[in-house]
């Protein structure tokens, strides 16, 4: 209990006494003739019982006196004077100072070991809802705000703040109520090497400053600084457990949060290796055919053909076609991943897709597949054209490089509820079924086996930013059916 | 002339490759999948394969080891940088010799006719107990040694490593099959005794250089015949 709890209970005790007293003799005083002087000191003890009841041992000593000058004034002959008379007065005086001093010591007595049971209560009770509050798996830095939050609102304190281990200085990190000055937390930090208190520090000038180390399984986590208690003495006891469990949750949230970075920082690492490999191969294919040609063009000491040197001279162009294909498609996707890029969609319609998608393969696509396209009626999406016909580019792409010579690919649309497919079905070896995913991963497991390359990633990337899904599936053809979606053109949008 | 079986998934390297070494007097067949090739190398009974390590349907290690099944034919491979620990796999699952994509047609012709060369040595030595390559000529019944006219003193180990690499000269042999070879089965990661036997032999052969004890360097070794080399 607060010490001004305390205090008003005293004042309303005593004032009750004194009112319950007056009403009381008051009454009796109408009726005085036909009630023995013993009577009236029953009735007396009863509003001094009542007063300690309420306001404790001294209420009950205040209302003994008053009920004493009161009993012998107006009920004790000689009327209206403190002269007792008859000497068995003294005996009834006597006997009501006796009843009302042992039954104001019980009365208090037992509400002192009542309070103290409710205040035990109170005090369980608070702990365990802190404690709840900091079980369950929190994220850090809800777990620093709920643990000032709680101990402000619970001990009523002006101003809580956390300060946790940063390199070698202790920070900040999360507060409730008015801010510390820093001067104030400069105080109670602690020299390095110096141990910080546990229990109340009181710096000179800054008396109502409060400051709690929290450890956990033997080290120092952080130290929890609190100000401004708005009650006499705040429950240190409590404070120092609540600490304790808080302490136990820091360290555990940041032992969590320790192994979480480990662990994205590891699959960045792979992303990033994986991404190395992949890029490295595919720029490094077309280099290949680059470097070959190049060099058997230098060699003087070899006479090739003109329709050998012309072949020569076209692969080294498509090539470079690829090459620098890849190489944007490499950049919008990075883009893209780093949040710079946004489709930029305009309302286009599907075939000027296709052509832009077959115009930029240039020499890439070799002239002695059959390309068809399969498209019946006029399909307009809201789309980011630069980024879906690279799509269709490196669709069209796999399925040219997968196609056995003189095969045939088919490009199809159609719309489905809200969506246009759009598909590349060719009548290469196919896509195995348990590599359905995999294909559009940047990174797999076997290098080798399956039609995996930068160019199905990046699309799926597009596509995603798109909103849209891409996937591959068998063609009717016999081959592999690479299809995307995205969704159909709505008016609204347009508007 | 030489016939030679190129096995690449993409279709403009194969197209530049066929050009170049058509035009160099090779006889030429291309093959776009693995199953192909193996179809191919059969039918087409090449004299040397080029072999590339990320084919679609079955990897250029699994590859090696099928040829390997049923004929010694030399195999090169194709690879890309980066690629190591596949290009050391399949050196060891019997691949011959090696070359790093992008390459130069020198490079690779230069690759390709110490392969031929080294795989037609192979069949002569089947018919004596002599082994020749280049300079330098191994008894193997008296377990002797002649670098030109001069016999060389060689320790056991020594001789074995020798010998071992002249088996198939040209051919790159990995660490890890030397050691195995030469050393016994329970070799293998102590690439510190060989590269300190390979420095002594070179010394006894007169290679200070590494010339004709060839090193590949994170692969392993092979013999070069450098009597055609001026020297």
């Amino acid at each position: 209990m607060t010490g001004t709890q305390k205090w008003r209970d005293f004042i309303w005790g005593t004032s009750l006494t004194t009112i319950s007293l007056a009403a009381v003799s008051l009454g009796m005083l109408l009726i005085r003739s036909h009630i023995s002087v013993a009577t009236t000191a029953l009735v007396l003890v009863i509003p001094v019982i009542w007063g300690v009841v309420i306001g404790g041992f001294l209420v009950g000593l205040i209302g003994m006196t008053l009920g004493f000058l009161l009993y012998d004034f107006i009920f004790i002959p000689p009327y209206y004077t403190l002269s007792v008379g008859e000497s068995q007065n003294w005996i009834a005086l006597g006997v009501y100072v006796i009843v009302v001093l042992i039954v104001s010591r019980l009365v208090s007595n037992l509400k002192d070991a009542r309070s103290y049971a409710i205040k035990r209560e109170n005090d369980a009770r608070k702990l365990f809802e802190l404690s709840q509050l900091l079980i369950g798996d929190k994220e850090l830095s809800a777990l620093l705000t709920t643990v000032v939050e709680s101990v402000s609102s619970i001990f009523d304190f002006d101003a809580v703040a956390l300060l946790l281990q940063d390199t070698d200085k202790l920070q900040v990190v999360a507060s409730a109520g008015k801010t510390m000055t820093t001067e104030e937390l400069n105080q109670l930090i602690p020299d390095a090497g110096l141990p910080a208190s546990l229990y109340r520090n009181a710096p000179a000038g800054q008396r109502d400053l409060l400051s709690l180390a929290l450890n956990a399984s033997g080290k120092p986590v952080g130290l929890l600084v609190m100000q401004g208690s708005k009650s006499q003495s705040p429950d240190v006891e409590l404070l120092k457990t609540f600490a304790n469990h808080a302490a136990l949750a820091i360290d555990k949230a940041q032992l969590k949060q320790q192994a979480l970075r480990t662990e994205l920082l590891e699959e960045t690492d792979k992303w990033r290796r994986a991404l190395l490999g992949t890029v490295s191969h595919d720029l490094r294919t077309p280099l290949a055919s680059i470097k070959a040609a190049v060099s058997d063009l230098r060699n003087e000491g070899i006479s090739f053909e003109p329709s050998e040197r012309q072949e020569l001279l076209e692969t080294i162009e498509s090539q470079t076609d690829r090459l620098t294909r890849l190489v944007v498609n490499l950049l919008d996707m990075t883009r893209i991943e780093a949040g710079v890029l946004e489709p930029h969609r305009t309302v286009i319609e599907v075939r000027e897709l296709i052509q832009e998608a077959i115009g930029s393969l240039g020499g890439t696509f070799p002239s002695n597949l059959a390309l068809t396209e399969d498209i019946h009626e006029e399909i307009l999406v809201f789309a980011d054209h630069t980024l879906i016909s690279q799509v269709i580019a490196n669709l069209l792409e796999n399925a040219a490089r997968y196609t056995p010579e003189e095969g045939s690919i088919t490009i199809e649309a159609q719309t489905k509820d809200s969506v246009v497919i759009i598909s590349v079905n060719d009548n290469g070896p196919g896509v195995p079924k348990d590599q359905n995913q995999q294909v559009f991963e940047m990174f797999q497991k076997d290098s080798h086996g399956g039609r995996a390359g930068l160019g199905l990633a990046i699309s799926k990337a597009f596509i995603t930013a798109h909103g849209g899904t891409i996937g591959v599936t068998d063609s009717p053809s016999g081959g592999a059916k690479f299809y995307f979606t995205i969704p159909l053109i709505s008016i609204d949008e347009v508007e | 002339m030489a016939k030679l079986l190129l096995i690449d998934d993409d279709r403009s390297l194969l197209k530049a490759l066929r050009i170049g070494l058509t035009a160099r007097g090779y006889e030429i067949a291309t093959s776009q999948s693995a199953t192909d090739g193996l179809t191919q190398s059969v039918l087409f009974s090449p004299d040397l394969i080029l072999l590339d390590l990320g084919l679609p349907d079955l990897d250029g290690i699994d590859f090696c080891k099928r040829v390997r099944t049923w004929s010694e034919l030399p195999i090169l491979v194709l690879s890309a940088a980066g690629d190591e620990v596949r290009k050391v796999a399949a050196l060891d699952a019997g691949a011959d010799d090696y070359v790093t994509k992008p390459f130069g047609m020198a490079e690779l012709e230069a690759r390709i006719r110490v392969a031929l060369r080294h795989s037609r040595s192979a069949d002569t030595h089947n018919k004596d107990s002599k082994l020749r390559v280049g300079y330098i000529t191994i008894d193997l019944e008296k377990r002797s040694v002649l670098v030109g006219e001069n016999a060389v003193e060689l320790t056991a180990k020594e001789f074995d490593l020798l010998s071992y690499l002249a088996r198939n000269s040209g051919k790159v042999y990995t660490h890890h099959q030397i050691l195995r070879e030469v050393w016994g089965q329970g070799y293998g990661e102590e690439t510190n005794y060989l590269r300190v036997y390979i420095n002594r032999l070179r010394k006894k052969l007169g290679d200070p250089e590494g010339k004709m004890v060839k090193t590949n360097p994170g692969v392993g070794y092979q013999l070069l015949d450098t009597s055609g080399d001026l020297i």
